[in-house]
């Protein structure tokens, strides 16, 4: 009565699969506008781009050579993709833990159903979540401008630096700013997941340890904390994938520069296929055999994580 | 013509046999419930003669048509189901009309006939509610609304009142009940887990287990004569009670009279009069007041739960020791359950 | 007995915070949010401040009321600079975007969420498998692809690939949604004679609203921020630019004109924070429903 075959029940395992496709002709007429997006611009660019990694290909229209494995050679040896491929892990690093820190508090404090304000915050916060890049990148650029930006003025006005700093122009500086500007712009969103994980905290929890005379902090602390505990590796897995494609905001603020002290690994990809420096030849091949590491890198993460996850489920069999 | 015919009906889920050939006829206008206990086949065989479910063997045919290969729209058939299932987004009026108008039927006929229903089930005033400001009888009613505008050969109700409260599920039985007096001849097949419903509300009971039918009648009939243990112990309440016998005498060795080579004894709780020479004797444990009747519950000698009903206002304390005769009528059951010739019970 | 006695215990040590009463802890909570909000919002304050203010003004005083508001540099941004061409690129990429992409989405999500057809756990696996996928991995073959279809140069070629991006995450997020609903909504309009089409269309798709409008908010804010694949598109086709490259562009070749900058970002901004400021409560729950999935 209750099996899960209700919609064309014939389908039992005895019956030819012609029979059953045609059976289905229905869904799979429903299937075709989605499938043919999900092929045309993620799963056949998949499969192409570890095709491409083994050309040597500078242009949409010159030729293609097969050169096997040597684009990859070349990749690991070639200083620029090794440093851009450190910094883009430095950066997942550098911001990820922060983020979540930050998210967390932010969530926990707003999740106070008494705090009559909560939900203006709530929006303010998350203003620069949908703010566009290319947006934030002007903006920062004038605020941390040396030549008289405001926080320059402020940091100088209050005798905390002799002169001012030139956050996004020093090699030094510049993935800290990055860093800076990136948690500002994506915290809002990490908040959006923490708020979700913590309405899974049943009020009566809550009325409970207070009924018991516990404190709000330790509530927080002993009550909350377990219980959303398993949410983190989720948020943090999306937090360290969206971290990985910062692209935008670096292409935006500072290019990869200066002399390449920003460049992470989209940036090294764009340049390499859609900006090479005058009077060399883009490098479609080489590449590809970029995004093919990265790729990998990222789905060794994402398995990773996913291991993470069913290991904190198993832990306690009263979740899922 | 519009009767529904099962003939030898069989149905498979993979290698699992649900219905193991089943043979019913159910006639014009009359009122049929598929009774039995969960996972007997009842909703199955309902939602196969709606055409939800594809038969594997045997023919279902709905007013001399055979429909075995014939769409749910095809059969003449309209489904009320045990979750409603209303259009959450559409008003009544919507939910009701939305099958006729996507067959592209004239608007005037569909409003026509959405009014119509909406009169016979009082509905009229929430035709532009959605269902969530609806309560659960009337969210019922709409339901059956939405199979009365279709106008169909057979009304099949899947557990219609399993979602409603007591109260509720009392009231909308009437209210069944009393359209299929208005509907006249419409054939209803109805599907429900409860004997009451299925007492009150059937002209004929087909009792299913295990994918097989146990009996088929009129309620009193299976009342009077359950054709096997099964049966007689699913149909009335209380419970019927039941003695094994051994060579014609109950455990504690007490012969009873005229049961020749039966092994069961079943008799119900009204069959039972106090006697203080009476055969079965019993302690009792709980005594329930239900107002125009009193149950006692009772252990006998060999730790058996039996119940008895008495005239309402007779004073009986749990702990009290009772016998009774068996006064009305008694079941006789063979080894195999099956109820015993009918001569070898002495008359009621 | 025992938990009371716990309850008498425990209160011992809280008395300690009890000298601040709850309410004037959530003031002075309030208060300190306040302050953090303001200083998160600056930068977007000031840049809509500065959109205002003359060149000569935006870093001369750092007071945020302009002396002489001034809406000059709109009108350069909109015309000089080309954002109102930008706008209507933005616009039909958007628009264009969110359509195909809610369809074919509750289409497979459907389909998925609710058919046990042949090849179902294959797609699924597909799916799940490329959903962390980076950009910087699918552009060069996305780029190609358009330029065979005859795309390469075209806001259509720009919006169909746009599409992309998330695809994956929506049509899950519609299969989780459908695979919970019950079958017998479907079963009623089946008995009804309503065919599988129409189904959808007035039973399935109007019951996913919630979905819908959460689609059409991520996808929106996608299709209106995206940054690599119109910078990519729009490289040798200045005229196909979106608001988010036009603005990069902006600040590349007029790089002193400040004020126009501000504009230009302002004009940028306000669509997409309008929607948002409108559609929170979806936008919101919506990225919640990632995280508890």
């Amino acid at each position: 009565m209750s099996t899960a075959d209700h919609d064309i029940p014939a389908a039992g395992p005895r019956t030819g699969l012609g029979t059953r496709l045609w059976a289905h002709r229905v869904d799979y007429l429903f299937l075709v506008p989605g499938l043919v997006i999900f092929g045309a611009f993620i799963l056949w660019p998949m499969l192409a781009s570890q095709y491409y990694s083994l050309l040597d290909w500078s242009g949409f229209d010159s030729r293609r050579i097969f050169v096997g494995l040597r684009n990859y050679r070349e990749l690991l040896a070639d200083e620029f993709f090794v440093a851009a491929f450190w910094r883009s892990v430095w950066f997942t690093l550098a911001t990820v833990p922060l983020q979540m820190l930050l998210g967390l508090v932010l969530a926990v404090i707003l999740n106070n159903r008494l705090l009559k304000l909560s939900a203006v915050f709530r929006t303010l916060i998350f203003l620069p979540v949908v703010t566009p890049v290319a947006v934030i990148a002007i903006v920062m650029a004038l605020m941390l401008s040396p030549f008289n930006g405001p926080i320059n003025d402020l940091i100088t006005g209050a005798g905390l630096v002799q002169r001012a700093v030139d956050f996004l122009g020093s090699p030094q500086l510049v993935m800290w700013s990055l860093a800076g500007i990136y948690v500002w712009k994506w915290t809002g969103v990490t908040m959006i997941y923490w708020l979700a994980a913590l309405q899974t905290v049943p009020d009566e929890l809550y009325e409970a340890a207070r009924l018991d005379g516990v404190t709000g902090r330790q509530v927080t602390m002993y009550v909350v904390m377990p219980i959303i505990a398993p949410f983190a590796v989720v948020i943090g897995l999306i937090s360290a994938i969206s971290a990985l494609n910062v692209f935008p905001l670096i292409q935006a603020t500072t290019q990869g520069g200066p002399f390449f002290a920003s460049e992470v690994m989209e940036v090294f990809i764009f340049r390499t296929a859609f900006a090479p420096p005058s009077g060399t030849f883009p490098q479609l091949g080489y590449a590809s055999a970029a995004g093919v590491l990265f790729g990998l890198a990222i789905m060794g993460l994402t398995i990773l994580q996913v291991l993470a996850v069913r290991r904190t489920r198993r832990k306690e069999p009263g979740h899922g | 013509m519009s009767g529904v015919t099962l003939r030898n009906v069989t149905k498979t889920f993979g290698a699992v046999k649900v219905i193991k050939g089943v043979d019913i006829e159910i006639g014009e206008g009359e009122f049929c419930v598929f009774v039995g206990p969960s996972g007997c086949g009842k909703s199955t065989l309902l939602r196969m003669i709606a055409g939800l479910e594809e038969t594997t063997g045997g023919d279902i045919e709905i007013g001399g048509r055979r429909v075995n290969d014939l769409d749910p729209k095809d059969r003449g058939a309209a489904m009320v189901f045990q979750t409603y299932a209303l259009y959450p987004h559409m008003d009544v009026a919507r939910n009701m009309g939305f099958g006729l108008r996507m067959n592209g039927w004239p608007k005037d006929e569909v409003d026509r006939r959405v009014q119509e229903a909406a009169r016979i089930l009082q509905l009229e005033p929430y035709l532009d509610r959605k269902p969530k400001a609806l309560s659960g009888g009337q969210r019922q009613r709409v339901a059956i609304g939405r199979a009365i505008v279709r106008d169909p050969e057979v009304f099949l109700f899947d557990e219609p009142l399993s979602n409603l409260d007591a109260e509720l599920r009392v009231a909308t039985r009437l209210e069944i009940a009393k359209l299929h007096g208005t509907l006249g001849n419409s054939t209803m097949v109805y599907v429900t887990h409860d004997q009451v419903e299925a007492m009150t509300l059937a002209d004929k009971i087909v009792v299913l287990r295990d994918g097989r039918v146990e009996q088929v009648g009129p309620p009193m009939e299976l009342y009077r004569n359950p054709a096997n243990l099964f049966v007689a112990g699913f149909i009335g309440s209380p419970k019927m009670n039941f003695v094994e016998l051994s060579s014609g005498a109950m455990p504690d060795g007490t012969p009873v009279a005229q049961t020749g080579t039966a092994r069961t004894l079943g008799f119900r709780a009204d069959a039972l009069r106090r006697s203080a020479d009476g055969p079965l004797a019993g302690t009792v444990s709980v005594v329930e007041q239900l107002g125009d009747a009193v149950f006692a519950h009772f252990r006998t000698p060999w730790g058996q739960e039996l119940v008895a009903r008495f005239d309402p206002g007779t004073e009986i304390r749990a702990g009290e020791e009772l016998r009774f005769d068996i006064a009305g009528p008694r079941h006789l059951f063979d080894a195999d359950g099956q109820a015993m010739d009918a001569a070898l019970r002495p008359a009621a | 007995m025992a938990d009371a006695t716990m309850g008498r215990t425990a209160r011992a040590p809280a008395r300690r915070e009890a000298m601040v009463s709850p309410r004037a802890r959530r003031t002075i909570t309030s208060v300190v949010l306040a302050v953090l909000c303001a200083v998160w919002v600056y930068p977007i304050v000031w840049m809509i401040s500065a959109s205002f203010k003359t060149n000569n003004e935006i870093f001369g005083d750092t007071g945020l009321i302009p002396d002489a508001p001034t809406v000059e540099n709109y009108a350069r941004a909109w015309s000089e600079a080309n954002i109102g061409r930008y706008f209507f690129n933005t616009m039909f990429v958007t628009v264009g975007s969110v359509v195909v992409t809610v369809i074919a989405t509750a289409l497979m999500g459907y389909v998925l969420g609710r058919r046990r057809f042949p090849g179902r756990g294959l797609l699924m696996g597909l799916m799940v498998f490329t959903l962390f996928i980076p950009q910087g991995y699918t552009i060069i073959p996305v780029f190609e692809l358009l330029t065979t279809a005859g795309l390469g140069q075209s806001l259509w070629g720009l919006m169909l690939a746009t599409c992309g991006h998330s695809v994956v995450i929506f049509t899950l997020l519609f299969a989780g949604y459908f695979a919970q609903m019950p079958k017998e909504l479907e079963e009623a309009s089946r008995m009804d004679g309503v065919g599988p089409v129409k189904t959808f269309w007035y039973v399935m798709l109007p019951l996913s609203k919630p979905i819908v409008v959460t689609v059409v908010v991520l996808q929106t804010l996608q299709a209106w921020n995206d940054f690599l694949l119109p910078l990519v598109i729009t490289l040798a086709n200045p005229d196909l630019r979106t608001l988010s490259v036009g603005v990069y562009s902006f600040r590349g070749e007029h790089f002193i004109d400040w004020g126009g900058m501000n504009a230009a970002s302002a004009i940028t901004i306000i669509p997409i924070v309008i929607l948002f400021l409108f559609l929170q409560r979806y936008f919101i729950d919506g990225l919640a429903g990632a995280v508890k999935g």
